[in-house]
Order: C-alpha cells, then sequence, then structure tokens
C-alpha cells in the first residue's frame, strides 16, 4: 500500500465513524502524524503491545481520538471492523480513549493537559529501569494554554528525558476561535525553548518530514518538541480551517461528498 | 506521624526499588537518607502538584510504585483531576501522602487546612483512603501501601500528635475498624488523629458514669459497610468525631447506613463546621471552637446519652428511670 493511499484510507474511516461525533477536523489535522509514528518511527506492533521495550504512545488531545482509533485498526491492534462501532452503546470506541480497553491505547484522555506529565513519568520510569523506549505525546496548540502542560514541560526539562518527545498539532484553532485570539502574539516555539526543551517545527502534512524529525535521536539528552503546521479538517476542503467542523457531524450527503473531495483532493 | 512516614519509608525504599519517592518542593531535610541511598528514585517535582501527580501516573505505567508528598491540600484539591483522570481512570498504582490534615496546620491558615480532602477524594471510585490516627498505624499504612495495587491517600498530621497505641505489635490491622475502648454506654465512631481527643473525651465521661464504646477507621475508603451496620444493629447511640467538614465523611457515611437500617439509633455527628475561619488559631483552639476537643466531644456525647435514655423511659417516668449503666450526671 503506497503512503497515500493509506493516509486516504485513514481519513475514509474518520469520515465514516464522524457520523457519530464531531471533532472530525480535529482527527483530520493530526492523522499524518499518527500514520508517521506508528508506520515508521514508533517501536510498537499488535504483538509487541505489552512488552516493557514497546515505544509508547499517548493521544493527550484526545478528542483527536477517530485519527488513533483508524491507524490503530490499520496497524492491527484492533479488528478494522470494530471502527463502525465508534460511539455506539457499549462500544470500546468511545469519544474519548477508555482506560484499558482498547489495544495500543496507553491510557485515557479527554480531559486536556494531562498526557504530557503522564507521558515524562513513563520516560522517566523507562530510563530508571534501563530501558531505551522512547515516549511520544501528542497535544494541540489550544491545549497548550493549560497549565498543567508547561509544569509537566519543566518536570521533563529537569528530568533530561531525550526518549520523551512532544508533538503538537499545531492547527490554529481551538473551540470557540482562533489560538492567535485566546494568546494574542505567542510564540510556542519560544516558550518551550524556554524550558529548555529541544524545539523543531515541521509541516505536519509532510509525511517524510514527520518521519524524519520524530525518528531522529535526542540532542543533548533534551526532550524535544515537534510543533507541526497543520490545517484542521486536511483533505475534506470544506471542511479546512473551517471551526464548524470541530463541532458538526458527518452526516447524510456531507458524507458522500467528503469521500468524493477527499479523493480528489 | 510525619517521621514515622518517612521511617517507615526508608527500609521500603531499600527493599522495593520500584518506589520513587516525589514531593511537591516540601520535607526539607525529611527525605536526605532517601536520596543518600539512590537519589535517582527521590525527584524534587517542584511546586508543581498537578504535574506531579501525572509524573507518577506514568512512573506507575511502566511498573514502579511511586509516593508523592505534599501538604494535605496541595497534594489533593490542587490536583484533584490528576489524581481523578491519571491515576483512578487510569489505575496507576500510586499513593498521595498528604501531610497536615485536618487543622494540624492551625495557625498557617484555610490555605493549609486539610479538612475537606477526605470528603473531595470520596467521591473517585478506586481510590483507597488511609486515616492513620498515630505514628504506629502511620507505618502499618505504609506496609499496606506496599502491598496494594491500586491508587491510596495517605493523610498524616505533623509531628506533634500524640501516641495511642503503645506498640507496633498491639496496634490493630489497620485495614477494617477496631474497638479501642470497650463500653456498654453507646459508641463513638472516629477516624484519624483525632482519636486522641475522643479517648479524652471518654475518660472525662467514664468520671461522670457513661462508658461508651471507642471505635477508630483507619481505612475510610472502601467504607466498611458491613462493620458500621453490624454496629448500629441493637440500635445503640452513636455519635461520630471527624477533624473533616461534614460533607463526604465518616460521619454522612454512617448517617446513611444507620438511616437506610432503621434500627433507630439516636446519633449525632461531630465535624468541622462550613466556614473559615475568622483569624488565626491553633489547632487546639480550632478544635475547641468546632466542639471537636475532649470537652466539646464528651458533652456532645452526654447529650446524645441522655436524650437515648429519656426516649426509654416509661410514660409517667421521666426523669426516674435509669437506662443502662446510670442516668448521667451533669459534667
Amino acid at each position: 500500500m503506497t503512503k497515500n493511499s493509506l493516509l486516504l484510507g485513514l481519513r475514509r474511516d474518520i469520515i465514516k465513524m464522524a457520523a457519530h461525533s464531531g471533532h472530525v477536523g480535529v482527527a483530520l489535522s493530526c492523522v499524518d502524524i499518527l500514520a508517521a509514528l506508528y508506520v515508521d518511527v514508533m517501536a510498537c506492533t499488535p504483538e509487541t503491545v505489552d512488552s516493557p521495550e514497546r515505544d509508547r504512545f499517548i493521544l493527550s488531545k484526545g478528542h483527536g481520538c477517530m485519527a488513533l482509533y483508524a491507524i490503530l485498526a490499520r496497524m492491527g491492534f484492533i479488528e478494522h471492523q470494530v471502527l463502525a462501532s465508534y460511539g455506539h452503546n457499549g462500544s470500546i470506541l468511545a469519544e474519548h480513549p477508555i482506560a484499558g480497553k482498547v489495544a495500543g491505547v496507553e491510557c485515557a484522555t479527554g480531559t486536556l493537559g494531562h498526557g504530557l506529565a503522564i507521558g515524562a513519568g513513563m520516560a522517566r520510569g523507562l530510563k530508571l529501569q534501563g530501558l531505551g523506549a522512547r515516549v511520544f505525546v501528542l497535544m494541540g496548540d489550544g491545549e497548550c494554554n493549560e497549565g498543567s502542560v508547561w509544569e509537566a514541560a519543566g518536570l521533563a526539562s529537569a528530568g533530561h528525558l531525550g526518549n520523551l518527545i512532544a508533538i503538537v498539532d499545531a492547527n490554529g484553532l481551538q473551540a470557540c476561535g482562533s489560538c492567535e485570539d485566546v494568546s494574542p502574539g505567542t510564540s510556542l516555539a519560544n516558550i518551550w525553548r524556554g524550558f529548555g526543551w529541544e524545539v523543531v517545527e515541521a509541516d505536519g502534512h509532510n509525511y517524510q518530514e514527520l518521519v524524519e524529525v520524530l525518528g531522529r535521536p535526542a540532542v543533548g539528552g533534551r526532550p524535544r518538541v515537534v510543533i507541526c503546521c497543520t490545517v484542521k479538517g486536511k483533505g475534506v476542503d470544506f471542511m479546512e480551517g473551517d471551526l464548524e467542523w470541530h463541532y458538526r457531524p458527518v452526516r447524510g450527503d456531507d458524507v458522500g461528498e467528503s469521500l468524493i473531495r477527499l479523493a480528489d483532493a | 506521624m510525619r517521621d514515622a512516614f518517612f521511617a517507615e519509608l526508608l527500609p521500603l525504599f531499600k527493599r522495593d526499588h520500584r518506589v520513587v519517592f516525589l514531593t511537591g518542593d516540601l520535607g526539607y531535610k525529611l527525605f536526605d537518607q532517601l536520596t543518600e541511598y539512590d537519589p535517582s528514585r527521590v525527584i524534587n517535582c517542584g511546586i508543581r502538584e498537578a504535574g506531579m501527580v501525572g509524573y507518577a501516573a506514568g512512573l506507575a505505567k511502566t511498573g514502579l510504585l511511586p509516593f508523592v508528598y505534599s501538604i494535605a491540600p496541595f497534594a489533593t484539591l490542587r490536583c484533584l483531576e490528576q489524581i481523578k483522570i491519571d491515576l483512578c481512570y487510569n489505575r496507576a498504582n500510586v499513593v498521595v501522602v498528604g501531610v497536615g490534615g485536618g487543622y494540624a496546620y492551625g495557625p498557617n491558615g484555610s490555605t493549609h487546612h486539610g479538612v475537606d480532602d477526605i470528603g473531595v477524594l470520596s467521591c473517585l471510585p478506586r481510590l483507597t483512603v488511609w486515616t492513620p490516627s498515630d505514628s504506629h498505624e502511620v507505618r502499618l499504612c505504609v506496609r499496606a501501601a506496599a502491598a496494594l495495587d491500586s491508587p491510596a491517600y495517605l493523610r498524616l498530621g505533623r509531628n506533634k500528635e500524640p501516641q495511642v497505641f503503645s506498640t507496633l505489635q498491639t496496634t490493630p490491622d489497620v485495614s477494617k475498624p477496631a474497638l479501642v475502648r470497650e463500653g456498654s454506654d453507646g459508641v463513638l465512631v472516629t477516624c484519624g488523629f483525632i482519636l486522641h481527643e475522643v479517648l479524652k473525651a471518654v475518660d472525662i465521661l467514664n468520671q461522670a458514669g457513661i462508658h461508651p464504646s471507642v471505635v477508630r477507621v483507619t481505612t475510610l475508603r472502601p467504607f466498611p459497610e458491613e462493620y458500621i451496620r453490624n454496629l448500629c444493629a441493637d440500635g445503640k447511640p452513636i455519635l461520630t468525631v471527624e477533624e473533616h467538614v461534614a460533607t463526604g465523611g465518616l460521619g454522612q457515611e454512617t448517617a446513611r447506613i444507620i438511616a437506610e437500617a432503621g434500627n433507630g439509633n439516636r446519633f449525632r455527628m461531630l465535624a468541622i463546621p462550613m466556614t473559615f475561619p475568622d483569624a488565626c488559631y491553633d489547632r487546639d483552639s480550632l478544635l475547641a471552637r468546632a466542639g471537636l476537643d475532649a470537652g466539646g466531644i464528651s458533652t456532645s456525647f452526654h447529650q446524645l446519652w441522655s436524650a437515648a435514655c429519656a426516649r426509654q423511659l416509661a410514660p409517667g417516668e421521666k426523669g426516674s428511670a435509669v437506662v443502662g449503666n446510670s442516668l448521667p450526671s451533669e459534667l
């Protein structure tokens, strides 16, 4: 399967799941990042999902979980047909990941600002036990409003956690407006740099670039943040950059139209 | 209690290499011996309680056993959502240690009082809550923590609390309620280091000819439902005493069980009032103002006992019958 057909398939899966919830734009903005991680960066497979040596991934922006479910299904962590149960009563696939139910979901998330501290603790625990595994944590740029993100950033820096890689899905939009309106003039890169992190900026939809910047070794034992410039709703032109698709389920004619636009993109 | 915690943690830390000690920049000099033994497992997280609890959750997820330490309100309310989601929901085996529960930090003021920690934590599934009453019980709780496979909260006092139990060997099992004073005239149920005041109150009551039992509850969550249900089965008067507001505490749980059982127990709940103290007071003064010192507790029980006795008098005999040991005289 080519990378393009993989990414198209993931986006099609997301569109179909999104009949049952909002957050389609959120999932579409981070799906290339997740694909790069699971296919070409992380050492974690369905066979090693319980191994202490595995790389870990935490979706701190838990509301983007349709993208996570889609890649977990493609990689064989869960059965592909389970995706059809997303959002249904009794399904293991909730609108934010449930604790301990889905193979490959390291921890439940959904309330923002929690994932980085947990990931940092995992990275510290792995180092303490002499394990070479890495921890990847994906956050939103809106999520970086949370003070707890910066508590974790300081802890990771103090712990010299070169095995921790934070990723910011910087699509520039948060729930009620643009990140710029909420935090005018804020440079996330400068803030992360100020906390002693290695800062890399990347195109969050350039697969090869993502693989390179996410997978490269740590510099000077410092934790790395990759700030990914992304587009909310990426791949479906009428969703791109439109905050309405933070909330609106994909139903009726929107489903077919979205799939056509994806194929044309 | 604080010193007992560190004294018990040290051998555990040496023996069990899963143990990691995290502090929210508190406990100056108290963990030096841990650091001397293995600095890699001692982490000063700085004044970042939310980050510290999340960090501990991550450590636990790799198989380690973190103890996080701060002053009770900072270790609980400040990072409540991290305790709920990162520890309880995600099943992270972390022990949260709150020093200075209740009014232990008296003159430091309401910012430092841990009078609502149990109530808020009691809303969280899967969390064990320990309220030891003296340093021996602290040691037993630390041992229980090492064997527990779920998150827990350990509520300490400071260092001034009197000893209740004379030796570690004679200290009752902390996993279940214990009868620490046997009597025939109703029962006082309590938790935590206010047990000492309760026992002093019982001494006062004894002098007045009233001989209640005393039950102490150390493992408060999960709540010992069956024990309390059995305790109230014969309809005896029950007074609960806690260094905590009523909401979510020992008294409310006991009241619920009494109401559900329908045995007609006379009941009263002593707890910290829902107000912020209006000025600076030490713990003893705060307890006295709340009616939670030995005098206040004995008076409350005396009133309860008198009411219970009056209720059992036959019509026309008011004031003349004797129920139980004796009708109490004025204190």
